[in-house]
């Protein structure tokens, strides 16, 4: 089990700044998730973990001591390449044993070893087959195993689910969950889909450009977005996002949002529009809604009746309005009630 | 869980090693083209100093000793070149000619026996041309042209490998292109000329330059294609400065031999990343 | 080399029988001159050859009297020169292929990480495969001189080594002409094995580094393995290329000292045109060298189709 920690990490590829002064903790045995769009950083501090692709300047601590200048090979680390990278000319049961070969594990050991992790992954029976006769999912399970049998003080993934069919890629998030669980090790995964990030995390990592949005937990980052960029990057749809007169953005889930064909009672935030579009998705239903202001936002709720071009009043309570500042940092959730006045009294509709 | 070796601090190795391979890399670099500089500076030696002992790794006098002696050795050196130069233009100009139009056919044409016809080529690849000089030999002294520059040029007037590279070249243009062309009713002249070998350009340059190193280095052909000195290449005249009545003066020897060498190394010091992908295509395919 | 398939749509629905004649006449007459070409300068010759194999002729009156496969005889039991010749031949092209295969690896792997320095070197080790054979071998000749002004010979003595007769003793001439050879193509055959180096996906080196796998352990168990297809078609381009050498081999040595270095090509071109009434007997040579090269450029073909292709 190990705890990394980036201590004023940078990254420079030629004069092309990739990561620059970063700090972060990832803590012991939980499963990571550095979640971005693509060219955020996230693979590059994956790799100053894995040593394959080093800091231009910072450190990099393991249980509080500096690995910077530890080769990868003992690192005590593994790592499941978006492509998996397996060895082409070597059989599954070799590829297994390369890194076990490397360390010096007697031969008994690794056969045992070969024999215990093959059957965790499902893929005992193919031990002398070659990648090239195996399926996608298959060459991921030796990926897995690979990386297992060294059993590392930290998992590192790079996409690893990115090249999977749908079908094939949910059953393996939820057998990699699994996974976790019962080795209880350290996990960190890169990935660009939110969903994956949500649904697997302990513990996400939201990074943009080079630096860190955020760091929390699914729920945090689901319900306390620290910033515009989490709040839009964490849900489908993203959150609805609307400018004050003030500066200021006011933003609400589509989920948040309650329906009515009727001018709803009560104070708040009370507004008219007319459904554009409307898509059924099963259990929920998702519309675009014209306010009357002429912006759209997106309403998600589980009420299929309503149609195309119908009218209706959109109600959220206050406890679900968010708030940011100028500069686009969260200010205030559900509280802050000069903002609401300014909201119900500059915007409402009547 | 193993333990961290921390005592090794492998990254300050890896540049140690780096800055090591390095200089061994630079003096491998330098040894590979000593050679060169050995014929050059050889070449402006006078002929006691190129037999001095032990050898000066610089003439102690230039000396255009070498190249004066090349020139008054009693060899035509002027007509060698101009046979050199005659050979590989023609050569270059006669395979564009003949390939360019094959290469389209077999790409962007359907016609009947189109596969015989291209399996010809594979099978032409695949006969090593030094075998059949013999046969060609009787053949071209039998049309009488042994005493002319023909034999150096028409025996080499269609490469095997040009056609595929200019075939794939070709192919690799869309058919809806052709197919516009058509439609705005131009004729098959203007389709190759105006649109297809634009587009080749690369390719035929890259054909062009294997022909111009493959005909100027060439040795054999001539060797065996021709039989009066006048009809000679270049490289057959460094051969007979060799074999002078004066016995071996190495200093003129390397003067006539820069003859030969310096035209090449200039064409790749101007166009070395071109040749470069040219011949990594070829020994790939 | 893709097989040739694709009868590309441009020209399949045709209409009328008069536009297809045109069109069938107007490809012929694109394809004509290189196919008249073809056939007059590498297809018949290379059958005509097979036809004098079986005549005793010379250059003037190539088929003089048909003698069936007495060329045959000849070479295989009654002259023991043809041995003589087809073992230098062996031996020179088992020394290049050795030599040239290990030092061109070796030279890719030391060029694979991609700098300034590598490019340089690149091209820096490709130079000599630019220049004529001819032109080398009068370099190597004059480097390897074994007068006591030759600079190998200066280089050698300086050290305390004794002087080496190269090209003027019989047990030291072909290994010359090999070093030459080699120093003339490694650079040529190294950027090709680079490029194919260069085809392995990164993450698999990243891979091995992660399983602590040393450099030399990842050299011999991922490079190696994984550019075995590329290497294999240049075991088989530098086999053919060797058996045809004749350049420099006539530059350095002509054959001797004795028949020490008479290679197979400069074998027949002797019996072909320096001596009389011997055409024939050099075509039979000619055929044997042409079988042996055939067959090897069969097997590549043959090889490039079944070719392994990973993931």
């Amino acid at each position: 089990m190990a705890q990394i920690e980036f201590r004023n990490v940078s990254k420079y590829f030629g004069s092309n700044k990739v990561i620059e002064n970063l700090n972060l903790t990832i803590e012991d045995g939980k499963f990571t998730v550095l979640v971005g769009s693509s060219g955020c950083g996230k693979t590059t501090l994956l790799r100053m973990i894995a040593g394959i692709g080093p800091a231009t300047s910072g450190q990099v601590l393991m249980n509080g001591k500096d690995i910077s200048e530890v080769a990868p090979g003992k690192r005590d680390i593994a790592m499941v390449f978006q492509n998996y990278a397996i060895y082409p000319t070597m059989t599954v049961r070799e590829n297994i044993e390369f890194g076990l070969k490397n360390r010096k594990v007697p031969k008994e050991e690794r056969n045992r070893l070969i024999d215990e992790y093959s059957r965790i992954v499902d893929m005992y029976n193919l031990l002398s087959r070659k990648p090239s006769q195996l399926s996608g999912g298959q060459r991921q399970r030796i990926a897995l195993a690979r990386a297992m049998v060294k059993k590392p003080a930290v998992f590192l993934m790079d996409e690893p689910l990115s090249n999977l069919d749908a079908k094939l890629r949910a059953s393996m998030r939820i057998e990699l969950k699994e996974l976790h669980q019962k080795l209880k090790t350290t996990f960190v995964y890169v990935t660009h889909d939110q969903v994956e990030a949500m649904s697997m995390a302990d513990i996400i990592v939201l990074m943009e450009k080079g630096e860190i949005q955020q760091v929390g937990t699914p729920e945090e980052i689901y319900h306390e977005p620290a910033n515009v960029f989490a709040a839009q990057f964490i849900g489908t749809p993203p959150m609805n996002i609307i400018d004050m007169p003030n500066g200021y953005k006011m933003g609400y889930r589509p989920e948040s949002v309650v329906f009515t064909a009727e001018k709803p009672a009560g104070d708040g935030y009370r507004k008219k529009g007319r459904i554009v579009t409307r898509e059924m998705l099963g259990a929920e239903t998702q519309y675009k809604v014209e306010l009357s202001s002429g912006q759209a936002v997106m309403v998600k709720i589980a009420d299929s009746r309503f149609r195309e071009k119908q009218d209706v009043w959109i109600t959220v309570e206050p406890e679900h309005l968010h708030y940011f500042d100028l500069s686009g940092v969260h200010y205030s959730h559900g509280g802050a009630p000069e903002l609401l006045a300014e909201v119900v009294g500059g915007m409402n509709d009547v | 869980m193993q333990k961290i070796n921390l005592t090794v601090t492998d990254r300050k190795k890896e540049l140690v090693g780096t800055v090591i391979s390095d200089i061994l890399k630079i003096a491998v670099m330098l040894a590979f083209v000593f050679p060169f500089y050995w014929m050059l500076i050889t070449a402006f030696k006078t002929y006691s100093e190129s037999v001095a002992v032990p050898p000066t790794l610089l003439p102690s006098q230039w000396s255009l000793e070498g190249y004066v002696s090349t020139f008054n050795s009693g060899l035509n050196i002027l007509g060698y070149m101009r046979n050199t130069v005659v050979v590989t233009v023609s050569v270059i100009a006669l395979q564009l000619i003949v390939m360019v139009p094959a290469a389209y056919a077999f790409a962007k044409r359907t016609f009947p026996l189109r596969g015989l016809a291209f399996s010809l080529v594979l099978v032409a690849f695949m006969i090593p041309q030094q075998l059949t000089y013999i046969s060609v030999y009787i053949m071209v002294s039998g049309w009488g042209m042994i005493n002319s520059l023909w034999p150096q040029i028409l025996p080499l007037g269609c490469d095997a490998f040009g056609i595929f590279m200019l075939r794939q070249s070709f192919k690799q243009i869309p058919d809806e292109i052709v197919e516009s062309a058509r439609l705005d009713s131009a004729s098959e002249v203007q389709i190759m000329v105006q649109i297809m070998l634009p587009m080749c350009k690369s390719a035929m340059v890259t054909i062009a330059m294997f022909s111009f190193i493959g005909v100027w280095n060439a040795y054999f052909w001539p060797l065996v294609m021709t039989r009066k000195e006048e009809f000679r290449p270049l490289t057959l005249a460094i051969e007979r400065l060799r074999d002078a009545e004066v016995g071996i003066r190495w200093n003129t020897l390397m003067a006539g031999n820069s003859l030969l060498v310096v035209p090449i190394l200039v064409v790749f010091i101007f166009a070395s990343k071109k040749i470069i992908e040219g011949f990594t295509y070829r020994g790939v395919k | 080399m893709s097989k040739d398939k694709t009868p590309s749509y441009v020209h399949q629905n045709k209409g009328s029988l008069g536009k297809r004649v045109t069109n069938a006449v107007t490809s012929w007459l694109m394809v004509l001159p290189a196919v008249a070409f073809l056939i007059a300068f590498v297809v018949y010759p290379a059958v005509n050859m097979a036809i004098m194999s079986l005549f005793y002729s010379n250059a003037t009156k190539p088929y003089k009297k048909f003698i069936g496969l007495d060329n045959y005889n000849t070479l295989f039991f009654v002259k023991k020169d043809f041995y003589n010749a087809l073992g230098n031949t062996a031996y020179y092209t088992a020394g290049a292929l050795v030599s040239i295969i290990v030092f061109s690896v070796l030279l890719a792997q030391w060029m694979f990480r991609s700098r300034k320095l590598n490019n340089v070197a690149q091209t820096v080790f490709f130079t000599p495969h630019l220049v004529a054979g001819v032109s080398a071998g009068f370099i190597w000749s004059w480097l390897l001189s074994s007068q006591s002004y030759g600079l190998f010979n200066t280089v050698l003595t300086s050290l305390g080594l004794p002087a080496v007769r190269w090209l003027d003793d019989s047990s030291t001439a072909m290994i010359s002409i090999i070093m030459m050879n080699t120093w003339k193509n490694i650079g040529y055959y190294a950027l090709i094995i680079l490029s194919s180096m260069k085809s392995i996906p990164t993450e698999i080196y990243e891979a091995a580094r992660l399983d602590n796998a040393s450099s030399f352990k990842i050299f011999f168990r991922i490079t190696l393995p994984m550019i075995s297809p590329q290497l294999f078609l240049l075991l088989i381009t530098i086999t053919t290329g060797s058996f045809k050498v004749f350049d420099s081999v006539r530059i350095m040595t002509n054959g001797g000292p004795g028949d020490s270095t008479r290679v197979l090509s400069m074998y027949i071109y002797d019996y072909a045109f320096q001596r009389n009434n011997t055409l024939g007997y050099a075509c039979s040579a000619g055929m044997i060298m042409m079988i042996i090269m055939i067959v090897l450029t069969v097997f590549d073909f043959a090889f490039v189709e079944k070719k392994v292709h990973y993931q």
